[in-house]
């Protein structure tokens, strides 16, 4: 029996500002990674659908992020009818008032989905021999204890659970996976396989507030087959994110520094239009950034989002490191230019005035 | 009044309480309330921290509602004292007041801020004067207080007095207008009149009766006259209650003049701060050429000016070391904010703060650019603080993060997480929209309100992820 992961969907996410068909970009970008993810379950065809949190981009998400969420559980309805979709909140799907029911709460009421957001749910599909615990976010962030015991007389017992996973803190979840034939967990962006049949399926579009760590990450969902205990990624293709090598600014060669952006930005495979870009400049001082006037703007235009991250310069091998006092001390001595002959005192006088330099 | 009583944090599940300032580490979203109400909580906090000390006060509560020109030579300011700028101002001190030639101070003269450097000098002397001022206040405040409970006592004793005067005075009066009837009504009957106690007839008996009635009846209206007099007497104030009546009302003139004074003093505080920036600013500014003028048209004398020229050489380095340390870390941070739309931050020759885009440098112009600028600068500040040395147990940060843009406030509260490992504890006052957006990133909510009855409360809700254990 196959089923389905899904998790970190963040219907309604919206970023950079800009707008298509009154639309921002980037919410469009991820209604759309969803709908490709329901296309590609629906040839895989799986016992159930699991989601696990961040449906939801916020509590209060937009109405075409409903829409989205909507035409996507139709599009399941239509082609397979029988197919339970089963979705936890996460710390997104969440409101703050404890009687708020959340965005989920309308979806709980559709035939053959179960979205919970308040408490922990148990819920057995005799016919497929399967039970699915959902654990929403609340459960994991506020007491009481979730009651999560696996259901002895099914034969499939799988887990959906929001959270971090985190073996030294306190937590009000406490698993054993080895009582469980998959457990399916959402929050973290990056697929991983935290044990044996225990998976973050990550986000199926880049969708943190700095994207780049995602960047080299493909994006999309996993499938198990519970008979092998076999897991498959399926890649969801969303906005290529590009994250560039860093510039190290040459402060012997200040302007080699335009010359290298443009390449840089010129060497990017397919270019760089529509893209969402990061370009690290290392080191450059705050008093030369005009060099980079006018060099800009064009490429801004044509990627939808050009990100220039100023850095510090890479840190000095240990040989090259000068005592702080010394530094100091030499540059008094620059200051006093008919005093050279006096470095060791003007040393001596830095280390009394300022003993934290001494080291 | 606000109550800091303390509201437990450990447990999970949201708790209600009264106004808590003592959170738990992490990242805590202060949310709901009024201006007066978080502006309380921020004093309060303040106070708490930094006691007296202007420098923390501005690390942990931020500089107040200042500009960004304002903020910046603040910053500069107080980033070169946690450097040493103050240990090097004292020797600068002890050699000029140490040294023994007429006019010693030549060098702060050619250095041009002499002006300021007195005005500064003088300014200096106020946050002392203050205190001895608001200690003058609080003995004066005691003594009214002692005054007027004395004063309170003795008027009550005379106001008791004077009543239990008029009420036997009364009563006297009565007694004798009663005896004066009866009286009446014996010597117009004669002998034939009916006792008024037993309605028998006198006859024999009525000169003894009539005798007894004007006996009491003169020691009546004698009575009388002695309660009268003490009434008359008691229709003044006794001198004493006057005393403590005139000893009161001075104190009050001494106290409001006192208070005057006190706020007088406190709003020129800001001047101090003041003087110090723009101080600490002209000396960045300052060439170096310029007061070592003296040294290299006539070489030193001895090694007291040697010893001087380098210390305000240090002094000067020190200032422009926290300058650019300053316009590094914040444009920076600010880069992060605007998601590179802002490439950094400089300053103007007349010392007014820039931003530098991909057209250049200009000043800032919009709200949300000061807003960012002003959010960047503070965490700047926090991050060289600590490399200074300095840190902040806990910090607030409040009016200028609501002004940011919405992916702004998204990447500030990115920022706000990596500094936890600088600074433990981070409250920032915001509306419910970043938590909305973003709720796993605040490890505590904590909602304030005023109740039905006008008291103020603090609702504590564990936020974040929640941790799962699986083994």
């Amino acid at each position: 029996m196959i089923i389905a992961h899904l998790s970190d969907l963040h219907l309604g996410y919206r970023a950079f500002g800009h707008m298509e068909q009154g639309r921002n970009v980037r919410e469009a970008d991820v209604a759309r990674a969803f709908h490709q993810a329901i296309q590609r379950v629906l040839e895989i065809a799986p016992a159930a659908v699991l989601v696990a949190g961040d449906v939801f981009d916020r509590p209060e998400p937009p109405h075409s992020a409903l829409v989205a969420l909507a035409q996507g559980l139709q599009t399941l309805r239509e082609a397979l009818p029988d197919v339970p979709v089963l979705m936890a909140a996460g710390a997104r799907d969440t409101p703050p008032g404890p009687a708020d029911p959340g965005p989920l709460g309308a979806f709980d009421t559709l035939a053959g989905v179960e979205a919970v957001t308040a408490t922990t749910r148990s819920v057995h599909y005799s016919k497929l021999n399967l039970n699915v615990v959902l654990v929403p976010h609340r459960s994991t962030v506020q007491g009481p204890r979730p009651v999560v015991v696996p259901n002895p007389d099914a034969r499939w017992n799988v887990l959906v659970g929001y959270g971090s996973v985190d073996e030294e803190a306190a937590s009000l979840l406490s698993l054993d996976s080895g009582d469980w034939d998959y457990v399916a967990l959402g929050h973290e962006h990056f697929r991983r396989e935290v044990l044996p049949g225990v998976h973050y399926a990550g986000a199926l579009e880049r969708v943190g507030a700095t994207p780049w760590e995602e960047a080299a990450e493909e994006k999309g969902f996993l499938t198990c087959d519970l008979e092998s205990g076999q897991t498959r990624f399926h890649p969801i293709h969303g906005r290529p994110v590009v994250s560039l090598e860093p510039i190290p600014f040459e402060a012997d060669r200040p302007e080699r520094l335009r010359e290298r952006v443009i390449e840089v930005l010129g060497e990017v495979p397919g270019g760089i239009e529509e893209k969402i870009v990061r370009i690290r400049i290392q080191g450059l001082p705050p008093g030369q950034l005009d060099l980079l006037e006018g060099v800009l703007p064009e490429y801004r235009r044509r990627a939808l989002h050009l990100e220039v991250q100023l850095d510090d310069a890479p840190p000095l091998s240990l040989s090259q490191e000068v005592k702080p006092s010394v530094r100091m001390a030499s540059r008094l001595v620059e200051c006093l230019a008919d005093q050279s002959d006096n470095f060791d005192a003007l040393l001596e006088l830095v280390q009394e005035c300022l003993p934290e330099r001494r080291a | 009044m606000v109550s800091v009583d303390s509201v437990a944090t450990g447990a999970a599940g949201a708790k209600e309480g009264p106004l808590d300032l003592q959170l738990g580490a992490g990242l805590t979203a202060l949310v709901g309330g009024d201006g007066p109400l978080r502006s309380e909580v921020m004093d309060r906090f303040a106070r708490r921290l930094a006691q007296d000390d202007e420098r923390l006060q501005t690390l942990i509560a931020g500089p107040g509602t200042v500009g960004p020109a304002h903020a910046w030579r603040r910053a500069v300011r107080i980033l070169a004292q946690w450097t040493g700028l103050d240990g090097v101002d004292k020797e600068i001190s002890a050699v000029i007041h140490g040294g023994s030639r007429a006019g010693g101070d030549s060098l702060w003269s050619d250095s041009g801020v002499e002006g300021l450097r007195g005005r500064v000098q003088e300014l200096r002397r106020l946050p002392e004067a203050l205190r001895v001022k608001a200690r003058e206040l609080r003995a004066l405040r005691a003594d009214a207080v002692e005054v007027g409970g004395d004063l309170e006592v003795a008027n009550m004793d005379w106001l008791r007095e004077r009543q239990d005067a008029e009420t036997h005075l009364l009563a006297y009066r009565d007694r004798a207008r009663e005896l004066k009837v009866r009286l009446h009504q014996l010597e117009e009957g004669g002998s034939d009149t009916a006792c008024p106690t037993c309605d028998r007839v006198l006859s024999e008996r009525f000169e003894s009766v009539l005798e007894v009635l004007r006996e009491e009846w003169e020691s009546v209206v004698q009575d009388g006259s002695w309660w009268k007099r003490r009434k008359d007497q008691l229709d003044l104030k006794p001198p004493h209650l006057q005393d403590l009546e005139g000893k009161s009302l001075r104190l009050h003139a001494t106290i409001e003049e006192s208070t005057e004074e006190v706020e007088r003093l406190r709003a020129r505080l800001p001047e101090l701060t003041e003087a110090e920036d723009t101080l600490a600013m002209a000396q960045v500014g300052e060439s170096p050429s310029k007061s070592d003028e003296g040294g290299r048209a006539g070489r030193p004398t001895d090694e007291r000016d040697l010893r001087r020229r380098a210390l305000e050489a240090l002094r000067r380095e020190l200032l422009s070391d926290a300058f650019e340390a300053l316009t590094d870390r914040t444009g920076r941070y600010l880069n992060h904010l605007t998601s590179g739309r802002v490439l950094g931050v400089g300053v103007t020759g007349d010392g007014e703060p820039t931003i530098v885009r991909d057209e250049g440098a200009r000043r800032i112009q919009s709200d949300e650019e000061a807003a960012a600028y002003l959010f960047a600068l503070r965490l700047a500040l926090v991050d060289l603080a600590a490399g200074c040395g300095v840190h902040a147990p806990e910090i607030l940060l409040g009016d200028t993060f609501d002004r940011l843009e919405p992916d702004a406030k998204l990447r500030a509260v990115g920022l706000l997480r990596t500094l936890l490992v600088r600074v433990p504890k981070i409250l920032l006052f915001c509306r419910g929209d970043i938590l909305d957006a973003t709720p796993e990133r605040f490890d505590w909510i904590v909602e304030l309100g005023v109740d039905r009855r006008g008291f103020p409360y603090a609702r504590v809700q564990r936020s974040g992820v929640g941790k799962l254990r699986i083994h």
